[in-house]
C-alpha cells in the first residue's frame, strides 16, 4: 500500500499530491551521495582525512589540505558529478518521452555532435584558438546537430520514434567523420581528442564549475515542471491529445531541456557515454515509475556514477589517471546487471 | 451540439469523407454504422480535433473546432480512441486521475474537487474496487470500464466512442453499453459511438447515422435507417429485418449463402 499525501493550501490554489516512500529513499540516496563525496575528496596520492574535509567545509583553516581539496579536487568532483546528473536527466526524459528504454543523448547523436565539434576543435583550431573555447564549441555541436536531426524528424509534427531513428542514423555519421578527423590528425593531438571522447574531467576547474552550475540548476528544475505533461504524453499521442495536451509544444519544451544538459555534460566532461543510458533505468528500478521522482533521482544517480567513477580512475593506478569514461562502464554495468538480476527474483 | 459543414477528410490525396454535413443531436446517443473503411473513425476522430479536416468545419456548440484550443475542447469533450494503450504498470487510479489534465494547472495539480470527480469516476463505472489494480492485470471489460473512466474525470458534456466493445465477449459488450446509456440517461450526456454491431446499435442509438461512398447514407431513429434497402446498398449484403424480440428495435438477419440453402431445402420440401 502506498502512502501518499495530499498538500493543499486553504484557498485551494495550491494543492499537489506526493508519494511518501521514494521522498524518504530519496533523502537516503542524498545522504549516500554525500558519504560517497567525502570518501572521494579523501583518496588519492595524499590521503585528507575525513574530519579534515568536515573542517574544510565548515570553514575552519586546514593548511595544506586546502590547496588538494580545494584547487585539486573538489572543482574535478563536481564538474563529474554535473555531468553526471546532467546526463541522467537528459536520458532520462528521452526515455520515458519515446517510451523506449534504449533511447539516450549518446545513441541518438546528442553528444555525438558535441564530439565531432570538439575533436575538430582538437585536432584543426588547437593551435591557434584558446582551448577555453572547447566547451562553446561543443555544446554548439550538439545544439547544431540537435536542430539539425529535429528538422529532418519532423513531419507534421515530431514522432518520437523518426527521431529516434534519425537520430541514430546521424550518429553513425557523425562517429565516421570524427574518426576521419583522428586518423588525419598528428599523434598528439589525436590522443589528446581521444582522452576527451572518452570522457574526462582532468583538470577540471572552478570556472568549469561555475560555467556548468547556471545551466544544470535551471534545466533539472525546468525538467521536473515537464511531470504533468510526460504522464500524459505517456498514454499515447491520441489519448494526451484528446486530454489537452499540447503535444508539439511540449515535446520542443522536453527535446530542448534533453538537448542543453547534454550539450552541458558534454562540454565540460566529453563524451561520457553509458550514463544516460543506464542512470534512468537505475533510476526507474529504485524508485518506480512517477516522473517527479524520478528526475531527482536520475540526477544523484548519474552524479554519483560519474564521480564515483573518476575517484576510481584517479586512484586505482597511481600515478596513472584514467579518463572517466572508462569506469563509468566499469561500475555502473555491474551494478546494473545485479539490479536486473534482483529484481528478476521479486 | 456538434456540427460538420461541408466537412472533407482524409490522408493526403486519399479522400475518406467528402462534403459532409450531419448534427450531432444534444442529449442522445447517436452511433455510426458502416461498412469497414468507410470512415466512421475518421469521421469520428475529426469530431473530436484529432484529425485535422482537408476542407470544412467541426463546430462545437457555437465555436469552430478549429478556432478552440486543445485544453478548452478537453472540458468540452472527452473520446476514447480505438488505440488506447496504457503504459506498463500503471493503476486504475493513476489511468482515472490523468482525466483530470485538462482542469489542472503547475500549481494546482491535485485539488479536493479532482479528488471527488475521480472518486465519482470510478464509482459510476464500477472500477472503484479495482482502484489500486494494474490495468494490465484487468479483464477487458474492466479495463475499458477503467478507461471510460478516464474520460468521465474530464467532467464532459460529449463523450466519443470509437468501438468500444471490439474484443469484448457480448456479456461485457452489453456492460459497457449499458453504461453509455446510464451515463446518457442520469447525467445528460451526448455520446457518439463507432459500432460494428447493427442490432445492439439499434437497440443503443437514440440517432443512427449510416455512411457510404464518403458521405451519410441515412440517418434518422433506428427504424428509419436499418432496413434490408440500407443493409444492400452499405453491407452489400441481403438481409431480413424483424423486430428486436426484447426490445422491438429493427434486428437484422442476413442470409449469406448456408441460410439461402437452407430455404431452398425448405422450399423444395413444402
Amino acid at each position: 500500500m502506498k502512502k501518499v499525501v495530499n498538500v493543499r493550501s486553504s484557498s485551494g490554489t495550491l494543492s499537489l499530491q506526493l508519494e511518501l516512500k521514494p521522498w524518504l529513499m530519496m533523502m537516503l540516496l542524498f545522504c549516500s551521495m554525500i558519504v560517497l563525496m567525502t570518501i572521494g575528496l579523501a583518496l588519492g596520492s595524499t590521503w585528507v582525512s575525513p574530519i579534515t574535509i568536515f573542517q574544510y567545509v565548515i570553514g575552519m583553516d586546514v593548511g595544506s589540505a586546502t590547496f588538494i581539496i580545494e584547487s585539486l579536487r573538489l572543482p574535478r568532483m563536481l564538474v563529474a558529478l554535473f555531468a553526471g546528473a546532467a546526463l541522467g536527466v537528459s536520458g532520462l526524459i528521452l526515455q520515458e518521452m519515446v517510451r523506449n528504454p534504449l533511447a539516450s543523448p549518446d545513441i541518438i547523436g546528442i553528444t555525438g555532435g558535441g564530439t565531432l565539434a570538439a575533436v575538430f576543435f582538437i585536432t584543426t583550431l588547437g593551435g591557434i584558438v584558446s582551448l577555453s573555447w572547447l566547451p562553446l564549441a561543443a555544446m554548439g555541436g550538439s545544439a547544431v546537430v540537435s536542430l539539425f536531426i529535429y528538422m529532418l524528424a519532423w513531419k507534421d509534427g515530431i514522432s518520437p520514434i523518426r527521431l529516434i531513428l534519425i537520430g541514430i542514423g546521424i550518429n553513425a555519421l557523425l562517429s565516421a567523420l570524427t574518426t576521419l578527423m583522428i586518423v588525419f590528425s598528428p599523434l598528439n593531438t589525436s590522443s589528446q581528442a581521444y582522452v576527451w571522447m572518452t570522457g574526462s574531467v582532468y583538470g577540471a576547474s572552478w570556472t568549469d564549475v561555475g560555467q556548468m552550475f547556471p545551466w544544470v540548476i535551471v534545466c533539472i528544475p525546468l525538467a521536473l515542471l515537464l511531470t504533468r505533461a510526460m504522464h500524459v504524453h505517456q498514454l499515447g499521442e491520441e489519448v494526451a491529445t484528446s486530454l489537452g495536451a499540447r503535444m508539439q509544444v511540449q515535446r520542443f519544451m522536453m527535446i530542448s531541456i534533453s538537448v542543453l544538459l547534454a550539450g552541458v555534460a558534454v562540454a565540460f566532461a566529453g563524451g561520457i557515454s553509458f550514463v544516460g543510458l543506464m542512470a534512468p533505468h537505475i533510476a526507474r528500478l529504485l524508485f518506480g515509475k512517477s516522473f517527479a521522482v524520478l528526475v531527482p533521482a536520475a540526477a544523484l544517480i548519474g552524479g554519483m556514477m560519474v564521480f564515483s567513477a573518476d575517484v576510481i580512475g584517479r586512484t586505482a593506478f597511481l600515478p596513472l589517471d584514467v579518463p572517466v569514461g572508462v569506469f563509468v562502464s566499469a561500475i555502473g554495468a555491474p551494478f546494473f546487471l545485479y539490479l536486473l538480476y534482483r529484481n528478476r527474483h521479486q | 451540439m456538434i456540427q460538420t459543414e461541408s466537412l472533407t477528410l482524409g490522408y493526403r490525396d486519399n479522400v475518406i469523407i467528402n462534403h459532409l454535413n450531419i448534427e450531432i443531436p444534444k442529449g442522445k446517443i447517436t452511433i455510426f454504422v458502416g461498412a469497414n473503411g468507410c470512415g466512421k473513425s475518421t469521421l469520428l476522430r475529426s469530431l473530436a480535433r484529432l484529425l485535422k479536416p482537408m476542407a470544412g468545419t467541426v463546430r462545437l456548440a457555437e465555436d469552430e473546432l478549429q478556432q478552440l484550443s486543445t485544453k478548452t475542447i478537453a472540458k468540452k469533450l472527452a473520446v476514447l480512441p480505438q488505440s488506447a494503450s496504457s503504459p506498463e504498470g500503471i493503476t486504475v487510479q493513476q489511468l482515472v486521475k490523468q482525466g483530470r489534465y485538462p482542469h489542472q494547472s503547475l500549481l494546482q495539480q491535485w485539488s479536493v474537487e479532482d479528488e471527488q470527480v475521480v472518486n465519482e469516476a470510478m464509482a459510476s463505472t464500477g472500477v472503484k474496487h479495482l482502484a489500486d489494480r494494474t490495468i494490465a492485470s484487468l479483464s477487458g471489460g474492466q479495463r475499458q470500464r477503467a478507461w471510460i473512466a478516464m474520460t468521465l474525470a474530464q467532467r464532459t458534456e460529449i463523450l466519443l466512442l470509437d468501438e468500444p466493445t471490439t474484443f469484448l465477449d457480448v456479456a461485457h459488450q452489453i456492460e459497457i453499453l449499458d453504461l453509455c446509456h446510464t451515463l446518457n440517461e442520469m447525467e445528460g450526456k451526448t455520446v457518439v459511438i463507432v459500432l460494428h454491431d447493427l442490432n445492439l446499435a439499434a437497440r443503443y442509438a437514440d440517432h443512427m447515422i449510416a455512411l457510404k461512398d464518403q458521405t451519410v447514407y441515412a440517418e434518422g431513429k433506428p427504424e428509419q435507417v436499418v432496413t434490408p434497402e440500407m443493409m444492400r446498398a452499405v453491407f452489400s449484403l441481403e438481409c431480413e429485418v424483424i423486430p428486436d424480440p426484447v426490445t422491438g428495435t429493427p434486428m437484422t438477419i442476413p442470409y449469406g449463402k448456408k441460410a439461402i440453402r437452407r430455404n431452398d431445402v425448405r422450399a423444395l420440401a413444402r
